[in-house]
């Protein structure tokens, strides 16, 4: 195992999607379109957040421009809030591993205004996935689901890797 | 700030910390105790399990025995939970700061079972972190706080260190 700042992150981009993609086919039909208030995200809007950080700090960390406008429409069905999270976080993770020791240093700016190393937006992207991981299992605690949905890939250290 | 992966995870550590903190004390006196369903739960106990978890993170660190099975009641203020979490990230990020790189490769026991790397568990701390602050902005959001509660230390660049803060 190794303990280099961008394949550590790499490993885990990977297994946070296997637990968001894991958590949403364990998310009944009828509640992927649910929450409690009205202003909340339901899991499917969650999901789409995911690919909107993950699409950010894949830019970011390159130093490409990004906004929102490159964003498809919102997922409509499990399916395709899947396919899109596997398919922003495996782009992710392939910027991550082809990162030099420069890149690291590099400063990027962050949404609110203040700029950062291209080290510390690595430890954005790990902040990020737990945030929409923590609201994924917040909404199913909400309707009585209390397993946190970790995927048997965990435990077997089975993670598809992309690299 | 360096590129290190423990200098990077304390800078986000602190980040982290200043942030929950500013989200507790947005959150209003009745809704410190409110979540918007049985089972959910509210901003008080989300921040202590928050602290609790990085006292796990820590005895993983340590090799201190540690139950995260059963986190003690929470303490029914704003100002215990303010301080249950500050004291808990500051030690976290002190202790990471303070491995060296023998201590990254160190195997343990991920908390869903499976082995990995001190370097796994300095991110591992950052995603609790994260986990712990998107629940926050959801139960806000909940009671019509539609506000990211962002600090503005983070617009300032002047996020204390945890070492900074114990100086």
């Amino acid at each position: 195992m190794t303990t280099d700042h961008r394949d550590v992150v790499r490993c885990m981009i990977e297994h946070m999607r296997d637990r968001m993609t894991y958590g949403l086919e364990q998310t009944p039909d009828e509640r992927l379109d649910w929450s409690p208030h009205e202003a909340a995200h339901t899991p499917l809007q969650v999901a789409d957040r995911c690919v909107m950080y993950m699409s950010y700090f894949a830019a970011a960390v390159v130093g490409e421009q990004w906004g929102p406008d490159s964003l498809p429409p919102p997922s409509a069905t499990r399916d395709e809030a899947i396919a899109r999270i596997t398919e922003a976080c495996d782009h992710a993770a392939r910027r991550v591993a082809g990162l030099s020791e420069a890149d690291l240093a590099r400063q990027v700016p962050a949404p609110w205004g203040q700029s950062y190393p291209v080290a510390f937006m690595l430890e954005g992207m790990m902040m990020a996935l737990g945030y929409v991981q923590g609201q994924l299992n917040y909404l199913q605690l909400s309707f009585g689901d209390t397993d946190p949905h970790q995927p048997p890939s965990w435990s077997e250290g089975t993670v598809r890797t992309v690299v | 700030m360096s590129t290190d992966l423990r200098s990077s995870a304390s800078e986000m550590i602190a980040s982290m910390r200043d942030r929950l903190l500013h989200g507790l004390a947005q959150a209003p006196d009745d809704r410190l105790g409110w979540s918007p369903a049985e089972g959910a739960r509210p901003p008080l106990e989300l921040v202590y399990r928050c602290a609790f978890r990085m006292k796990y993170y820590a005895g993983l660190i340590t090799g201190d025995e540690f139950d995260r099975r059963t986190p003690p009641p929470p303490d029914a203020s704003r100002a215990g939970a303010a301080a249950a979490i500050t004291a808990a990230c500051d030690e976290i990020a002190r202790l990471i700061a303070g491995l060296s790189d023998a201590d990254l490769e160190r195997q343990v026991t991920a908390p869903w079972g499976a082995p990995c790397t001190l370097a796994s568990v300095v991110n591992q701390v950052v995603m609790a972190l994260g986990y712990a602050q998107g629940q926050l902005n959801y139960v806000q959001i909940c009671y019509g706080d539609m506000n990211a509660n962002i600090p503005d230390s983070w617009k300032q660049g002047d996020v204390r260190g945890a070492e900074e803060a114990h100086a």
